[in-house]
């Protein structure tokens, strides 16, 4: 790769991993959000969207914006690259509860486990995750793609 | 309707380990040839075959009926992940019990590759982000465990200390690493904070079968008392918000069911072979199966409640963490031990006198299968 054609590589931007799960900011003043559905019968919510209600088997789902704020409910730094694994170990990954009750799987950023704490509030972004190694979905392998991360939420 | 009993007249496996060399129909005729051996039954009296699978290909059951000659019989290839074996032997009991037929062979075969399992399904967008990994959710579960206080990191690692040190008398592990104590789990490698190597249960390659016949095919084989599966359940998950893998509620109605199907209950078990993929699983999965409750399950560990001579003895033959787990290998292989331990031929892992055996395991991930097999004298 000649350094043109690196620099081109730096500056594009990478493309949301799928469809449909994350919604991205239009203007500088929005934030990103997860698109979950929301059963129309029980009203539980679920990330990702889904079809039919897991709890009740409601087919009557809807889509809806979740709570960019969530707890802590667990973490930890995985140390051995798992197969399909497009970053690099060690890593640090979590569940975040959300007010409206389900867990987010998601990768941890800005910020080193010793800081994290079960219970505390993490906030949503959209970043960088590597590039696709095999093709996902209608993404080629080599695509930078981005995914859903939580960060400590800082106050004020 | 009227269920008949069902005698497990012959149990064979073979060594759990890795031998990537050899070809898994081999493998599988190895275990079905050590099982036909000790039943005294001849391959060609077998009418029907379950056999277990979660690797390899999806007729893995005809390819060992291959090596060991062709008869011709109905063979029927059992998935589950690594439920496959204890479901393989739960419905060939069933296909007797209802009259289906009066001789079966159950059986569970598999070689799995090296390193952390997944590498051989297609990539997902989870595990693409690196969040789906059985080592990040097992540690997770450490780490609640430990933030609810139900049990500390030692009494977690003392469950690996006593399958790792079970398995050492265990002719048939892949492990054989006596541990002095919860340093040398400890002091493995970190995988994923707080949890070790010797937390995780090892891959592996390895077979095992059992026959089970009518009380009236059993009579010309031998005399009783005979060695019954007393009867079993399997179940998927239940609502769950978030996923752990939670592996929990599965084992708790597997086991309600089994219990009330066999007529024997949590009390009457004298020997207990159940899910240590992880050494936490091992903990919570005693909970689950009404053998202690849970603010006690830490406290027995440390008293050696469930060695080998103690009261509730778990995972005598080393468990997964120990003997290894070839996935669906697991519940079958799980059979043969607690028939040896009712026969009293396990030797030095002997557990005095039982009449009764119980073994469980939790397949695959959200929607984990579960299986509770109970078997009596």
């Amino acid at each position: 790769m000649t350094p043109e054609e690196n620099e081109g590589a730096l500056d594009k931007e990478p493309i949301p991993i799928a469809e449909g799960l994350v919604a991205l900011p239009s203007s500088p003043i929005e934030k990103p959000y997860l698109i979950g559905s929301k059963c129309c019968s029980c009203g539980e919510t679920f990330f990702p969207s889904r079809m039919c209600c897991r709890r009740c088997s409601s087919e009557d789902m809807e889509k809806i914006p979740l709570s960019r704020v969530g707890k802590l409910f667990s973490f930890t730094t995985v140390r051995v690259k798992p197969p399909h694994f497009i970053g690099e170990v060690p890593y640090l990954v979590g569940v975040v509860e959300l007010p409206e009750g389900e867990r987010i799987k998601t990768l941890l950023t800005g910020c080193d486990q010793s800081e994290l704490e079960i219970g505390m509030k993490m906030e949503l972004v959209v970043e960088r995750v590597g590039k696709l190694k095999a093709p996902i979905g209608n993404i080629d392998a080599g695509t930078e793609v981005s995914g859903w991360k939580f960060r400590p939420l800082r106050e004020g | 309707m009227m269920m008949r009993s069902v005698v497990i007249l012959g149990v064979g496996m073979t060594d759990f380990g890795r031998f990537p060399e050899r070809p898994v129909a081999k493998v599988g005729a190895e275990a079905v040839l050590a099982a036909l051996k000790d039943a005294g039954v001849r391959w060609k009296e077998i009418p029907a075959v379950y056999c277990a699978h979660a690797m390899g290909r999806s007729v893995d059951g005809q390819l060992v009926e291959a090596e060991l000659g062709h008869t011709g019989i109905p063979i029927v290839n059992v998935s589950n992940a690594c439920a496959g074996g204890g479901t393989a032997a739960l419905i060939a009991y069933q296909a007797v019990a209802v009259g289906l037929y009066d001789l079966v062979l159950a059986m569970g075969v598999d070689q799995a590759p090296r390193g952390p399992l997944g590498g051989l399904f297609p990539p997902t967008v989870e595990g693409a982000l690196g969040i789906d990994t059985w080592l990040a959710k097992y540690a997770m579960k450490i780490q609640r465990a430990i933030h609810e206080r139900r049990y500390t990191l030692d009494q977690i690692a003392m469950a690996s200390v006593k399958n790792h040190n079970n398995a050492c008398l265990n002719p048939r592990s892949q492990y054989k690493i006596h541990m002095s104590g919860v340093e040398d789990v400890h002091r493995s490698r970190v995988v994923a904070d707080p949890m070790t190597l010797y937390h995780c249960c090892p891959t592996g390659d390895g077979a095992a079968a059992a026959i089970f016949c009518t009380e009236e095919i059993a009579r010309r084989h031998t005399t009783p008392p005979f060695i019954k599966f007393a009867g079993g359940a399997l179940t998927s998950q239940t609502f769950i918000r978030g996923d752990l893998a939670d592996t929990r509620e599965v084992t708790v109605r597997a086991a309600k069911k089994a219990y009330e199907i066999s007529g024997i209950g949590p009390k009457d078990l004298d020997v207990i072979e159940l899910h240590d993929n992880f050494a936490v699983s091992e903990l919570e999965h005693i909970v689950d199966l009404g053998l202690c409750h849970e603010e006690e399950v830490g406290h027995l560990m440390e008293e050696g409640v469930f060695n080998i001579a103690g009261s509730i003895p778990v995972n005598v033959s080393g468990g997964l963490l120990g003997k290894g787990h070839p996935t669906a290998a697991t519940g079958v292989a799980q059979l043969c031990e607690i028939v040896w331990q009712l026969r009293e031929q396990a030797g030095q892992r002997q557990v005095e006198h039982p009449k009764t055996g119980l073994s469980h395991s939790c397949g695959g991930d959200e929607g984990m299968a579960t299986y509770v097999n109970i078997v009596m004298k």
